[in-house]
């Protein structure tokens, strides 16, 4: 099939049963996929500068700072794999993978299960969902500090009107942010209250772009909720499913602002994370290779993991044409 | 020759104390020139010479200045004021940058990459690392100089070792004000707990040791509320220690708490105390988040704080008021922490003799004067500007807080010059006693922790 583009004839690319078959590109066509391309690259050219100065850059530099020994000022020595191993002997940064592990076992169900959860809810609720989904939101936009100082209040064993609830009903009031069986459970449920609003928003965005017309034929076929739920909303919202658990995830693996809010930089070895001590050993104690090398692993886990769904999306992520 | 303790616990000859005296008599003396000098009329200052479109280096007048340190909104404003006023009285043009969120590490960013303000705060677990990575300059000769608007000897003692290098006496930072640490009651609950004498009370008479704080505490719990809350901080352990006769570190800098029997004695009686829940323990929460809430909320009838919680208490409605930590005799102001901060000049300044007359100026008496004066939440770090503790009457006995700034220290350097000790020992601390070990072990631990580095 032949085609006129600017003046030069030329085929559509892969056209099949042309009857002189496939034809090449002119010099012309040539010359100007040159010049678009060169185009394309100069329209690029600020975002990629961009990249490499502020994404590339960096990571090559932390990979480079992984097999150093710098303070962060003077020179750099290279010693090898000794912050790796050394990473790997530390107790406590240990115990801070073990907390953030923790801290994403909880997180990810809690915020995944409640916010589709509401967001189903919501879409049945009319015309008022506009303004349930912006009192859900709200948290999301607040400043993590004025989410922090309430919380504070909240999960303080002294004053806290939660524990005050708690111990009317005869349960056991504990102190939240201090005792190490409760610090990482009450972070992740500040957590989940203030990401709920995104997920919310998120799901309520793939739920309606669930065809009307497949619920209604499975309306008439007689299915029940649950059924429609389990066989059309939950197949056709993988996706969205897909999307939110990677991006979850990711972001529970690098929580550092609420507990930085909540006790500085004096946090209990309870409550640390592994980006919290990253930021810890490179800014306070000024071992930014050994830092370097506890990013490097954290990076080599999130692609893992990451790799590890992606590869399982085949199996339970159904995309629409 | 008799002996006599330093702010540590440290024995010190009569011969260092009169090398002190004299330093700070030649501090005073100094300070008719250093009013000379914020009023620009003075000659032959620091350095000598100008520097074309740098400030004039004899008068400190002209120049440019970034500075930068943290602060609230509202401290910000005080600092724009006082950068505008430098200005106006001086005619160098001030830049304050107000570094909102993690101060520590932005301020290493900006150093690192050269774009660092001229002079700036530096906190007591940095300095060490400043001063190692020759960031920031040595400022003992031009302190030294006639005209320096305050010398080195004007400090309050304690609050400088910190700044030196170790084995050297130059110093690289100037404290910019402090906060000692007091035993904070509310009279109230003093009263409702059927106490005669309030700890302040106690003070005067000369009964506010370890006796009589016990009594505090055990009636505080006997009438349902909350005597104490020990945090997780070496600098209230420490305190404990030192307050009541201990010697926790030695004249090598070596944490010798473990050993020392004061400081053990003090511990085994803090350790009993939080067993028996006459002393509750409180973890590591940041201060202005666990235990002043506690106290403002009327549940706490003590809390071992600074200056800094001021502020907020004259919001409430609490009767309160202030005493020195208890004593061996009952009735001294013992050496106990002083949080402080000092402000240091970049090595790579690009007026570096503007930023250190900004610098001298801005510690120096009228410095903190005019920056404290009006609800501040500090404590002046020089003799000579004592009355704004004491303005506005709040707390009735503000005034013990420049006797405290006179006999306490800042961190020890032991702690100060380990990064990787100072930023984790506080963890620590709070990991050992959470293990649920007794006094002895947590000291040995402790002490070993802090030896190692």
């Amino acid at each position: 099939m032949a085609v006129t583009v600017e003046g030069s004839t030329t085929t559509a690319k892969g056209s099949a049963g042309s009857p002189a078959g496939p034809l090449r590109d002119t010099p012309n066509m040539k010359k100007k996929q040159r010049q678009d391309n060169l185009w394309a690259l100069a329209f690029l050219s600020p975002q990629l500068v961009g990249l490499v100065v502020f994404m590339l850059g960096p990571l090559v530099f932390a990979v480079i700072l992984g097999f150093s020994s710098w303070d962060g000022f003077g020179s750099r020595s290279f010693v090898g794999f000794d912050n790796f191993i050394g990473v790997l002997q530390d107790e406590q940064l240990r115990q801070s993978w073990i907390n953030t592990a923790w801290f994403t076992l909880l997180q990810l169900p809690g915020l995944m299960i409640t916010g589709f959860l509401f967001a189903f809810l919501l879409q049945k609720a009319g015309r008022v969902k506009s303004v349930y989904r912006v009192f859900f939101f709200a948290p999301q936009v607040t400043s993590s500090i004025a989410v922090a100082a309430i919380w504070l209040w909240l999960l303080n064993p002294e004053i806290s009107p939660l524990n005050t609830f708690l111990s009317r009903i005869g349960l056991p009031t504990p102190d939240w942010l201090q005792d190490p069986k409760t610090a990482i459970p009450a972070i992740a449920l500040v957590s989940v209250w203030q990401g709920l609003g995104y997920m919310i928003v998120m799901y309520m965005a793939g739920l309606e772009s669930v065809p009307k017309a497949l619920l209604e034929a499975a309306d008439i076929d007689g299915a029940s909720e649950f059924q429609k739920l389990r066989k059309i909303t939950l197949p056709l919202l993988s996706p969205t499913i897909l999307f939110l658990s990677i991006t979850s995830i990711i972001g529970s693996f690098q929580v550092f602002d609420y507990i930085f809010f909540f006790y500085d930089t004096t946090a209990p070895a309870n409550a640390r994370t592994i980006v919290y001590e990253i930021v810890n050993i490179a800014f306070r104690e000024f071992r930014f290779g050994f830092a370097s090398a506890i990013a490097i692993y954290l990076f080599l886990v999130l692609l893992a993991v990451t790799g590890l769904q992606l590869l399982a999306q085949k199996k339970w992520v159904h995309y629409t044409e | 020759m008799s002996d006599t303790k330093d702010a540590l616990g440290r024995t010190i000859s009569r011969r260092s104390i009169l090398g002190r005296g004299s330093l700070l008599g030649i501090g005073l003396a100094g300070s008719g020139s250093l009013l000379a000098a914020c009023g620009g009329g003075s000659s032959g200052g620091p350095g000598g010479g100008t520097g074309g479109e740098q400030g004039d280096v004899a008068t400190g007048k002209g120049g440019a200045v970034t500075w930068a340190n943290w602060a609230n909104p509202g401290e910000a404003e005080i600092f724009k004021r006082v950068s505008k006023d430098y200005t106006a009285a001086h005619e160098t043009k001030v830049t304050h940058q107000v570094v909102t969120g993690d101060y520590e590490s932005k301020l290493l960013t900006q150093l690192a990459g050269g774009s660092a303000p001229d002079a700036f705060y530096v906190s007591t677990e940095g300095m060490a690392k400043l001063i190692e990575s020759n960031n920031i300059v040595d400022l003992t000769e031009f302190t030294n100089s006639p005209d320096s608007p305050v010398k080195i000897a004007d400090f309050y003692p304690g609050l400088l070792n910190w700044t030196k290098k170790p084995g050297n006496e130059a110093v690289y930072g100037l404290p910019v004000d402090c906060n000692p640490l007091v035993f904070w009651f509310n009279k109230d609950l003093v009263t409702e707990a059927g106490l005669t004498e309030n700890p302040q009370q106690r003070f005067e008479a000369g009964t506010w040791n370890r006796d009589g704080l016990e009594e505090f505490l055990t009636a505080m719990k006997a009438s349902g509320k909350r005597g104490m809350v020990l945090e997780a901080g070496w600098g209230t352990f420490v305190s404990w220690m030192t307050t009541l006769g201990g010697t926790p570190f030695d004249e090598s800098d070596k944490a010798v708490f473990d050993t020392d029997a004061k400081s053990m004695e003090t511990l085994e009686w803090l350790f009993d105390k939080m067993k028996d829940e006459t002393i509750t323990y409180g973890g590591s929460l940041p201060k202005g988040q666990g235990v002043d809430a506690l106290f403002y909320a009327k549940q706490l009838a003590s809390c071992q704080m600074g200056r800094w919680i001021l502020p907020n208490l004259k919001k409430l409605d609490l009767n309160y008021d202030i005493a020195p930590f208890p004593s061996e005799d009952g009735k001294s102001f013992a050496p106990v922490n002083i949080p402080v901060a000092a402000m240091g000049v970049n090595a790579k300044a690009k007026d570096p003799d503007a930023a250190k007359w900004f610098t001298t100026r801005y510690v120096s008496v009228e410095g903190q004067k005019a920056r404290l004066a009006g609800g501040g939440n500090a404590v002046p770090s020089i003799p000579g500007a004592e009355d704004i503790v004491t303005e506005g009457g709040l707390p009735e006995h503000a005034s013990y807080w420049n006797e405290v700034a006179k006999t306490g220290y800042a961190i020890p350097p032991a702690i100060a010059t380990k990064p990787a000790v100072a930023a984790t020992i506080n963890a620590e601390i709070d990991k050992v006693i959470k293990s649920g070990v007794d006094a002895k072990t947590f000291a040995t631990t402790i002490s070993n922790f802090i030896n190692k580095g």
